[in-house]
């Protein structure tokens, strides 16, 4: 389905119904049949639906359970599901990454949250050596059907231990899955196909859109890996973006068209897989293509699509691939810094003006 | 339960007849087969392919020689696909233990597509789904989580299974090493955490690596634990020992244990043990696990020489049609480059 | 394997040349770096170094033929022997189809008007734009041009030069929006400025009987008179004269030609007096950028140079530094190969003032224009015989003619008349022209 964009969304009237899980997050139902959730509620339903389908899946963290998580996306589970499904770890992401993979190799499918993926690296070697490699370095005899999830990216003012964005990072390896969704829509979705297939799935949330709402259904649905999204169609400039970086770019995009710029973005939805053909294909229509990323810009997923845009559509550019990257130093806190820090709008503007020679 | 135990030395008579004939001459075989299996694997890992540069068998090869009567002391109380076992880098006796066949186990060994894992692992990655063994790991504490996931597997599946893992005493230290056994002792998984202390992580000195000496007698206690330490170069202590371990993880209830050991060879093949005296590997060579369990057969009267040379025969026989079996192996087809990057199906 | 050798772009402006010479044939191995024939590009006589090595095939264009720019101007195999009749039809028809593509486009004239026209029948006649390759990729474009990969590939399906097309994008890059604008306008489209080229020479008749001979405009002249237009119409010029009484400088002159191997002319102690009054009066020594004037420390000053059919200014560089013996070898070196059509573009772009002496023709004086970007230029005229007074008494003299032609966008009159003041000094007092 085509999605709308919220925060700036008027919902369809509510029929003052709530949906599912009803002792945690509950969406709106609205007269039109759709519900109003936020992306928060969406991940949580997601998890909640699936739970119910499949009594393989346990959730566990820190803060998971008894807190409703830190961000509270798992709110209302250990009500519903119990302290054997719902697990409150203690801070120990090596060991419980670790004991994830060991369960998802017999049999159950964990889910695990890290709190922030900043704190992801200290299970770096469990992700990497033991989740990514089981499959290949087993000869296909196990499969890792983990999720990992949690808050990735800046924060509001955490500074430089706290803001990490990871998604070049563990694209980088061979055998995880990387999902980076920007919506509620997309993040319940992707979350429904973590949930049914084999392979350890790095799924990458932002704090900062775990508010924003959105229309969507109340029927099962998923969403595939690797296929793209537009979420705002154009003729001039292609960006793309994902995660927080959509919403920077939509912002951008405003802007832009006030100045008779008309930008495409396209939403890659996962970063591994990347659907390069719809990239390619947008870029062949608008010659040009700006890529917004939390990541750093030196091995960054724009240093990866720019690439691939050289192999593929060399001959339909017509001007160089710019990159809205996080600046190449660790998240300061002072206010200002931070905000030069991250690849805002003002910056996404600059890069399309520069982009179309404006 | 915490009380730390230190078992005295076992009543040899007692124990084997409580293990009874048929099943003590069984781990004798098992043991021997590690033995010449790897002798055989250390043997071919100094030759090349016909009319090549191509070493036989190449990387890295950690040998188990000395160790034998650890795990098979351990395993002879697990039913392979019930219960778990995840180990490190050194897992040859366990493969063979699980009941693979040497065949795969060695044209694993040789990188050939027959392999126990495709040729995709070699030397350090045996892994067994149908048999519960979940490798075969190549970093230094990395199995110990991998292990109590298995047990928290087992127990939240009711299967009534338990998890051995193993590690050398060169894990200890590692942070997963301590954070399994909290979050064990947490959850009261059905884990059993077996150190094999052979004294030496690579070429460090375990007193130059773990500040306390009685490792589990130390450590059980922080975790809220109980713990077993034991002459691991003697089957009758270990069996004795896996025997209480595993019925208390059955229970409910995680322990760790510490087997006092002593690896023969090196590190791994390449290793020349220039930190530890000839006389120090002569002395342990005396207690030979193998020979001592030989002895004891021999002395009760269970196994003649005559037995043991056909056994002896047999299993060189088995060894040498696993060499066969991986020589004439076909490599991976390059089809297989990147198969299995991610879960197919 | 057949390799095309495509005529090369040999100098930024460059976009067509002439086949001068072709120093490889049929049979023929060569190797990378042989010369494989001379060309001739709107400034210079070049070789063409090969930068394949293979077995000449054929020569696809005549010696003295001009062609465009990527013209298949020949194949080569990569190996002797190599049955290269594929390749050279398909190199021929490539030409053919550049040909056609550049006649004059203009459909529903040919039905009507030109009845009897046939096709331009050489390869050779007509500028080529982008489409070479068979794989639909855009073909190389001359050196220096910038052009993004979707501005070759638009151009190319919409029939448009590109170098007919300035660039908006950064250092002159043409964009996208180049080419859409230039569709729309018309402008490059293949063929519309082909036509001119086309003509050949022709003899007409005067309807008085006599005859006139219309000579095409070889690239070289072309270029002249479009950048001296350019400067003409578009520099604010204004001109200052003096005259020099040069007896003292004439003595110098014949004092140093005694020496043996000393060839100095009156122009070679010009060149240095202007060398040491430029580093005085830098004003004179500047270029002009529009938003900026660019005052040069060095005096690297450009000869007017005539040669067959035009001329060309090969530069002195650092002047200012050298002696009248070094300056005047380097003059007469430069000047041989100018005539000789062998200067490299880097002895003739640059400088940052020049001197045109046309005193061996006995004019006493004359105007000179100026060249962009420089903002001055020294008009050097014939020496001639005149009574002159010194000390109260009427003596034979020589009297020199300068003047010097000024952008007054950056050279105000005083400036101008300082330093002509400051070379008559120099040239009545020569001893300084020594130190």
């Amino acid at each position: 389905m085509t999605t709308t964009l919220v925060p700036a969304l008027k919902p369809s009237r509510s029929i003052n119904t709530k949906t599912e899980p009803t002792m945690g997050h509950q969406g709106t139902l609205l007269s039109n049949g759709m519900q109003l959730v936020n992306t928060r509620i969406a991940i949580c339903q997601a998890l909640y639906e699936e739970m119910r389908r499949d009594d393989s899946i346990v959730v566990m963290g820190e803060e998971v359970a008894q807190y409703n998580g830190a961000y509270k996306v798992t709110k209302g589970l250990l009500d519903i599901f119990g302290a054997e499904r719902v697990i409150d770890t203690p801070i120990t992401e090596s060991g419980f990454t670790g004991l994830a993979v060991g369960a998802a190799m017999t049999g159950l499918r964990p889910v695990i949250e890290y709190m922030s993926w900043n704190f992801s690296f200290v299970a770096f070697d469990q992700i990497i050596s033991n989740a990514s490699k089981m499959s290949y370095m087993t000869g296909g005899m196990f499969s890792v059907p983990l999720v990992m999830r949690g808050p990735n990216g800046a924060g509001p003012r955490v500074s430089s231990q706290h803001s990490h964005a990871v998604e070049a990072l563990f694209s980088h390896f061979p055998g995880l899955i990387v999902v980076s969704p920007s919506t509620p829509y997309d993040a319940k979705g992707l979350m429904k196909t973590a949930l049914r297939q084999q392979n350890p799935v790095c799924y990458l949330e932002n704090e900062m859109i775990y508010g924003y709402e959105q229309e969507i259904p109340v029927e099962d649905y998923a969403i595939p890996f690797g296929v793209g999204d537009i979420k705002r169609a154009g003729t001039d400039c292609t960006i793309v973006a994902f995660s927080r970086g959509v919403h920077f770019a939509l912002e951008a995009a405003e802007a832009l068209a006030k100045d008779g710029i008309s930008v495409e973005i396209v939403d890659p939805r996962t970063i591994k897989p990347l659907d390069i053909d719809l990239i390619v294909k947008s870029v062949q229509k608008t010659n040009r293509c700006v890529v917004v990323e939390e990541c750093y810009q030196t091995g960054g997923v724009g240093a990866e699509i720019a690439a691939q845009l050289m192999m593929r559509a060399f001959d339909d550019l017509d001007a160089p691939v710019e990159r809205v990257t996080t600046t190449e130093n660790p998240m300061p806190y002072a206010s200002n810094l931070e905000h030069e820090t991250l690849p805002k709008p003002h910056r996404i503007i600059a890069a399309v003006k520069k982009a179309c020679y404006r | 339960m915490s009380a730390p135990v230190t078992l005295p030395p076992v009543d040899a008579n007692a124990v084997r007849a409580e293990i009874g004939k048929e099943r003590v001459l069984s781990l004798y075989r098992k043991m021997l087969l590690i033995r010449r299996f790897e002798e055989q694997s250390e043997k071919q890992s100094g030759a090349f392919r016909d009319g090549t540069q191509i070493k036989k068998i190449a990387g890295f090869l950690h040998l188990y020689i000395g160790q034998e009567a650890v795990q098979t002391g351990f395993y002879d109380h697990l039913t392979p696909g019930r219960d778990y076992t995840a180990t490190s880098y050194r897992c040859h006796a366990l493969g063979i233990l699980s009941g693979l066949d040497p065949k795969e186990l060695m044209a694993e060994l040789f990188g050939k597509v027959t392999g126990n894992v495709r040729g995709k692992g070699g030397s350090m990655h045996f892994f067994s789904k149908e048999k519960g063994m979940l490798g075969g790991h190549g970093i230094v504490g990395g199995q110990i989580p991998v292990g109590t996931g298995a047990a928290f597997s087992a127990k939240y599946r009711k299967t009534g299974g338990v998890s051995v893992s193993f590690m050398g005493d060169g894990a200890v230290p590692q942070g997963t090493f301590h954070e399994s056994l909290n979050m064990a002792s947490l959850w009261k998984l059905p884990a059993i955490y077996v150190i094999e202390n052979n004294r030496y992580g690579m070429g460090t000195a375990c007193s130059r690596a773990v500040a306390v000496e009685a490792i589990a007698t130390a450590k059980a206690p922080g975790y809220g634990m109980p713990s077993f330490t034991f002459d691991g170069l003697d089957l009758y202590a270990s069996w004795k020992t896996a025997q209480a371990a595993v019925a208390l993880a059955r229970a409910g209830q995680p322990v760790l244990v510490e087997a006092k050991t002593y690896r023969f060879r090196g590190h791994s093949a390449s290793d020349a043990a220039l930190y530890r005296s000839k006389e120090e590997v002569d002395q342990y060579r005396k207690l030979d696990p193998i020979e001592r369990l030989k002895n004891d057969l021999l002395g009760c009267g269970w196994l003649n020489e005559t037995a043991v040379e056909q056994i002896e025969e047999q299993i060189a026989m088995q060894v040498q049609e696993a060499v066969e079996f991986a020589e004439t192996s076909p490599e991976p087809p390059l089809s297989e480059l990147g198969r299995h990057v991610y879960a197919e199906g | 394997m057949i390799l095309e050798q495509l005529f090369p772009a040999k100098s930024p402006t460059m976009t067509e040349g002439t086949l001068v010479s072709w120093r490889v044939k049929p049979g023929d191995q060569v190797k990378v770096g042989d010369v494989i024939a001379e060309l001739q590009t709107d400034k210079a006589v070049m070789d063409w170094e090969s930068s394949d090595a293979g077995v000449v095939a054929e020569l696809l264009v005549p010696a003295g033929a001009m062609i465009p720019v990527n013209t298949v101007a020949a194949v080569f195999t990569s190996k002797a022997g190599e049955n290269a009749a594929e390749g050279i039809a398909k190199a021929k028809a490539k030409n053919a189809k550049l040909a056609a593509g550049n006649a004059p486009v203009a459909p529903a004239m040919t039905a009507e008007a030109a009845p009897a026209a046939t096709a331009p029948a050489a390869v050779v006649a007509a500028p080529v734009t982008t489409p070479a390759a068979s794989n639909g990729a855009p073909a190389a474009l001359p050196k220096g041009v910038r052009v993004s990969p979707v501005a070759a590939k638009f151009a190319a399906a919409q029939g448009v030069d590109l170098r007919a097309l300035k660039g908006s994008g950064p250092d002159g890059r043409i964009i996208r929006r180049d080419v859409e604008a230039a569709v729309a306008s018309g402008t490059g489209k293949i063929g519309s400025s082909a036509a001119k080229a086309e003509k050949p020479k022709a003899k007409l008749t005067r309807a008085d009987g006599a005859a006139v001979i219309e000579q095409p405009l070889s690239p070289m002249r072309a270029i002249i008179g479009k950048r001296l237009l350019e400067a003409k119409t578009q520099i604010p010029h204004f001109y200052v004269t003096e005259t020099v009484e040069v007896s003292a400088l004439s003595a110098l002159r014949e004092q140093l030609n005694a020496f043996d191997g000393f060839r100095i002319t009156l122009n070679d102690l010009i060149v240095r007096a202007s060398a040491l009054a430029l580093r005085l009066h830098p004003k004179v020594n500047a270029t002009w950028h529009g938003t900026s004037v660019k005052l040069h420390d060095s005096a690297d000053i450009s000869i007017a140079v005539a040669i067959p059919d035009g001329l060309i200014t090969p530069i002195v560089t650092k002047a200012h530094t050298k002696s009248v013996r070094q300056l005047s070898d380097d003059v007469r070196a430069l000047a041989k190969k100018a005539v000789d059509g062998k200067l490299q573009p880097a002895e003739f772009q640059g400088g940052s003032f020049t001197i045109s002496n046309l005193g061996m023709f006995g004019i006493e004086t004359f105007c000179a224009i100026i060249t962009p970007p420089q903002v001055a230029i020294l008009a050097v005229g014939g020496i001639k015989d005149v009574p002159v007074v010194r000390h109260g008494q009427i003596v034979p003299g020589k009297m020199l003619s300068l003047t010097l032609s000024a952008d007054h966008r950056a050279v105000d009159g005083a400036d101008a008349a300082a330093f002509l003041k400051t070379l008559r000094e120099l040239l009545e007092a020569p001893a300084a022209l020594l130190a």
